[in-house]
């Protein structure tokens, strides 16, 4: 008797659904308010080297800001700069394609031989990764982390070569977004439970466990690189709608409760699960109920487990029903030949490029005050919504703004002066005589607009989305 | 002679100490006090409260939080031992808790170390729980409902499930004590559930379900199972209880591990149909809102007792604590129990509330637009001045209550909002605001301290 010779996986499957699913994404329009701020960074990175202290704002002006973003920075202005917001986008989508199909492959990998359940089982993550189908760092990092996950199953498979890309991963993914820090935490965990379980590549573990730690410090800011991602764990800023807690009566909240729920049933209901899957599992899933952001980590992370497993779960119920049916007999991958692949490649490539084509030529600014800047006076004393500051910093560089999603530079002070100031909390007005505010740039329905319709304040543009308020 | 008591000595030591914890914490809670006037009137007038008495916005308006029994209850421990009958009345609760937790948690290990770990854990997470409010009896009935369910189930593999005949008449006295016993509900329904599709006692486990469900309604003010699952539903996320949970407080933590804890042992050591049914509804309901966390952490008790591996594996061996030293602590310690009531708090800690504002509220006139939090505790301490709002949410949704948000959080036609509802003075915490809006505007400090400020309409 002969041992069956593993078949070549199929990319067919991952190239075709990232393909489509991306170019579901391509009509989307650039809107993320952080979007500007970042490519506002990238240009003032490329003119005067990497930018290290504030040059947006006036309220922490010169301040130190972090700079573990740039790499990401530089790829969407280089997009950018290629071609204009449809590149952007095209950039966008060619992320979500990657994103969505490394989900699949990773979920292929654990039943090759069942691409059907491998698609199904890969639908929730590839649903809450929607959260970082955005202009940001943000989707590249969550592409790292989908990537991370291949390799490392792979790698712990017995592929040295991809236990070694691992390293060089985590060097760009640490220049490109802060989420580097959990994929450090999951190769290290990973390779520690692989010297444990597999004694003759000992040496292996413990050299890219090494190499990718070494490599999360080969950043502009050295050993300070772990600050941001810990800061951002440990306080986050819940008044920000992605850091918020995880909410079932949301959408994205109650799908993630659902995977969770699923994982845990089926958890429950098959046994003898491989410590490699625990120690992927169990952080991912405690740091997805840390912030609505993370939910789409444990999404992902479990998208193999539900291909491996799911079906087993099923049948345990089926039996435990003692009902007489057989069960579904589910389409079995056909031999993967590198014809095919090439061919549905090229079918993803065209699909995605075509998609891009016809992609919207300009940003959807509809939530954002374009009428205002005319009426913003340039230099400092302009106080603007949260949201804003990035379009304000890419669309009004004469005036720079007071806050903006760049966040970090602001926790110290400036953060509590603007929520004393938006809500119109006791003291405001003496805030805005200490800061010599000038110009109120805000929702109408925001506290300080009502409290300044009330004093009489002029207004100098109005809309149904934003108030420009002169400050007496 | 100390052999029968041998099964009781540990969920007994636990209790006592559950009892001990509990009874020397003041009460806090914003929500005791509206509770109290109600079952004072209830018992009073020898009816069921079923209109408003308190409110100036929803006045004579019907309303049921179905609770009926619960605030009467609460109500009579008062008026035994004031604030100390209600320490000792919480404490009941929360000693009843630990007892049938402990219960369920060395029904799995044979393990006393990890029994105790685990119920301690779980009855610290419930602490979030431990305002002086009909949710005391849920918390005390939702474990002692699992175990009985659970002797049950274990009595069906020998003989008839005898104990399922307590099912009905206790969720009859829940439905009336608090509407959390649609948690009862749920886990006759998921034993029943389980029941038939192993085809152990299942006409039993059935029967007693349906009984259940059908002597819940035999309740003359019950907030009904729709009501109480519409609620759960479309928790109000504008009270802090209602929020979801976050993981970074210490409750928020303390669940996370209990969550993350049964994940990894069901990857590593999987569970039963059981396990399955009662802990993943309930994990999505703990998600739902932090109030829910510690039936979470009740139901997983028993499955990461038998799940995890007991500590006298990691640690070195020792012997076991002989029957009657293990009796004799249990006594000693349900004794020390006893005493440690007669130090329950006789007075409330009302440090959060505008005491200080009690005597120009009371010398004045008018209509109050009050803190959401301070609603109770005017209702008991001024009742000659009708509130604004309170703590009786359903009441209040959703006209009273947008009014109440529009005014305090300084929304667009927030002047409108008090002029419609003819409000001349305003109690509230100083930093929101309305506060300096309205000082702005020339109302006139009747009172103020750190934590309140009473203002009044210029004539």
């Amino acid at each position: 008797m002969t041992a069956a010779r593993p078949t070549r996986m199929s990319l067919g499957l991952p190239l075709l659904v990232g393909a489509l699913f991306a170019a579901s994404s391509a009509p989307f329009a650039a809107a993320d308010p952080d979007l500007f701020w970042h490519l506002a960074t990238a240009r003032e990175t490329l003119a005067r080297g990497l930018v290290r202290t504030d040059l947006f704002s006036w309220t922490v002006a010169g301040s130190a800001v972090p700079a573990d973003q740039w790499l990401g920075q530089l790829a969407w202005y280089g997009a950018y700069q290629v071609g204009e917001w449809r590149g952007v986008v095209g950039l966008r989508t060619i992320g979500v394609a990657i994103l969505v199909a490394l989900i699949v492959t990773s979920a292929l990998l654990a039943r090759r031989h069942g691409p059907l359940v491998a698609a199904l089982a890969a639908i929730p993550a590839i649903l809450l990764s929607r959260f970082s189908w955005t202009e940001r760092p943000e989707l590249f990092g969550t592409m790292f982390f989908a990537g991370a996950l291949v390799l490392v199953r792979a790698g712990r498979s017995g592929s040295d070569r991809a236990m070694i890309a691992l390293p060089a991963l985590l060097l760009v993914w640490a220049n490109v977004h802060g989420s580097y820090a959990l994929g450090a935490v999951l190769v290290v965990v990973a390779c520690l439970e692989g010297a444990w379980s597999e004694r003759p590549r000992r040496r292996v573990y413990a050299l890219v466990a090494t190499c990718s730690l070494a490599a999360t410090f080969a950043t502009p800011a050295l050993g300070a690189s772990w600050t941001n991602p810990g800061l951002h764990l440990l306080h986050p800023p819940r008044d920000i709608q992605e850091w918020a807690v995880p909410d079932v009566g949301t959408a994205a909240g109650a799908l993630y409760v659902f995977t969770l729920a699923l994982v845990l049933g089926c958890a429950m209901l098959v046994r003898a699960v491989r410590p490699r899957d625990v120690i992927v599992l169990v952080p991912t899933a405690l740091l997805s109920l840390t912030a609505t952001r993370h939910m789409q980590l444990f999404a992902i992370a479990a998208a193999p487990y539900l291909a491996a497993h799911g079906p087993d779960a099923l049948r345990t119920v089926r039996d435990a029903l003692r009902l007489d049916v057989p069960f579904p007999r589910l389409p079995a991958a056909t031999p993967a030949t590198a014809r095919a692949d090439a061919l549905v490649g090229v079918a993803a490539v065209l699909l995605i490029v075509g998609s891009v084509a016809i992609a919207p030529r300009a940003p959807d600014l509809t939530n954002f005050p374009v009428a205002a800047v005319e009426a913003l006076p340039p230099g400092p004393g302009s106080f603007n919504a949260y949201d804003w500051g990035g379009f304000l910093i890419w669309y009004a560089p004469r005036t720079p703004v007071f806050i903006d999603g760049r966040l970090v530079p602001y926790l110290d002070r400036t953060l509590d002066e603007y929520k004393t100031i938006i809500g119109a909390r006791p003291g405001w007005r003496a805030l805005v005589d200490r800061l010599r505010i000038r110009t109120l740039l805000v929702h109408p329905g925001d506290p300080v607009a009502v409290r300044a319709a009330d004093l009489g304040w002029r207004v100098r543009r109005a809309s149904a989305g934003f108030i420009v308020v002169e400050v007496p | 002679m100390t052999r029968p008591l041998v099964p009781y000595a540990l969920p007994l030591s636990v209790a006592a100490a559950a009892f001990t914890l509990a009874v020397g914490l003041p009460s806090t809670d914003p929500d005791t006090y509206w509770h109290l006037a109600s079952g004072r009137w209830m018992v009073d007038h020898g009816a069921i409260l079923d209109r408003d008495l308190f409110s100036s916005t929803a006045p004579g308006q019907p309303y049921s939080v179905g609770e009926w029994l619960g605030q009467v209850v609460l109500y009579l421990a008062y008026a035994a031992g004031g604030w100390s009958g209600l320490a000792v009345l919480r404490a009941l609760c929360v000693a009843t808790a630990a007892f049938f937790v402990a219960r369920l948690a060395i029904r799995s290990t044979r393990s006393a170390l990890l029994a105790v770990l685990l119920t301690s854990a779980a009855i610290i997470l419930s602490k979030i729980t431990w305002g002086d409010r009909p949710q005391l009896f849920t918390l005390a009935l939702f474990p002692l409902t699992f175990d009985l369910l659970l002797s049950a189930r274990d009595h069906a593999r020998l003989r008839a499930p005898t104990a399922l005949i307590a099912l009905p008449p206790l969720v009859m006295v829940w439905a009336n004590l608090h509407g959390g016993y649609a948690l009862g509900l749920f886990l006759a329904a998921a034993f029943a559930v389980e029941a038939i599709l192993t085809r152990r006692a299942p006409v039993a486990f059935v029967g007693a379900a349906v009984l259940a469900l059908a002597f819940s309604f035999a309740d003359p003010g019950s907030l009904g199972i729709g009501a109480a699952v519409a609620h759960v539903n479309a928790p109000p996320r504008v009270i802090a209880e209602e929020t979801p949970p976050d993981v970074l407080t210490s409750a928020g933590a303390l669940f996370a591990l209990f969550a993350v804890g049964v994940l990894a042992a069901a990857l590593l050591a999987g569970g039963t149909l059981l396990d399955a049914l009662v802990l993943v509804p309930l994990l999505w309901l703990a998600l739902s809102a932090q109030r829910h966390l510690p039936f979470f952490a009740f139901a997983a008790v028993p499955y990461l007792a038998r799940a995890l591996p007991p500590p006298r594996d990691l640690l070195p061996r020792r012997a076991p604590l002989p029957d009657g030293v293990a009796v004799a602590l249990a006594i000693a310690l349900t004794v020390g129990a006893a005493a440690s009531a007669r130090d329950a708090p006789a007075a409330p800690d009302d440090a959060r509330y505008p005491v200080a504002a009690l005597p120009a509220l009371r010398a004045s006139s008018g209509v109050l637009l009050n803190e959401y939090d301070w609603g109770g505790f005017l209702i008991w301490r001024a009742p000659g001045r009708p509130v604004f709002i309170d703590g009786r949410l359903f009441l209040f949704l959703p006209e009273v209550l947008n009014d109440y948000l529009v005014a305090i959080e300084l929304r667009p036609r927030w002047r409108e909002a008090l002029e419609r509802r003819q409000v001349s003075q305003v109690l509230i915490d100083p930093r929101h605001p309305l506060a300096e809006a309205l000082r702005d505007d020339g109302w006139i400090v009747l009172a103020s301290g750190a934590r309140f400020v009473l203002l009044e309409r210029p004539r």
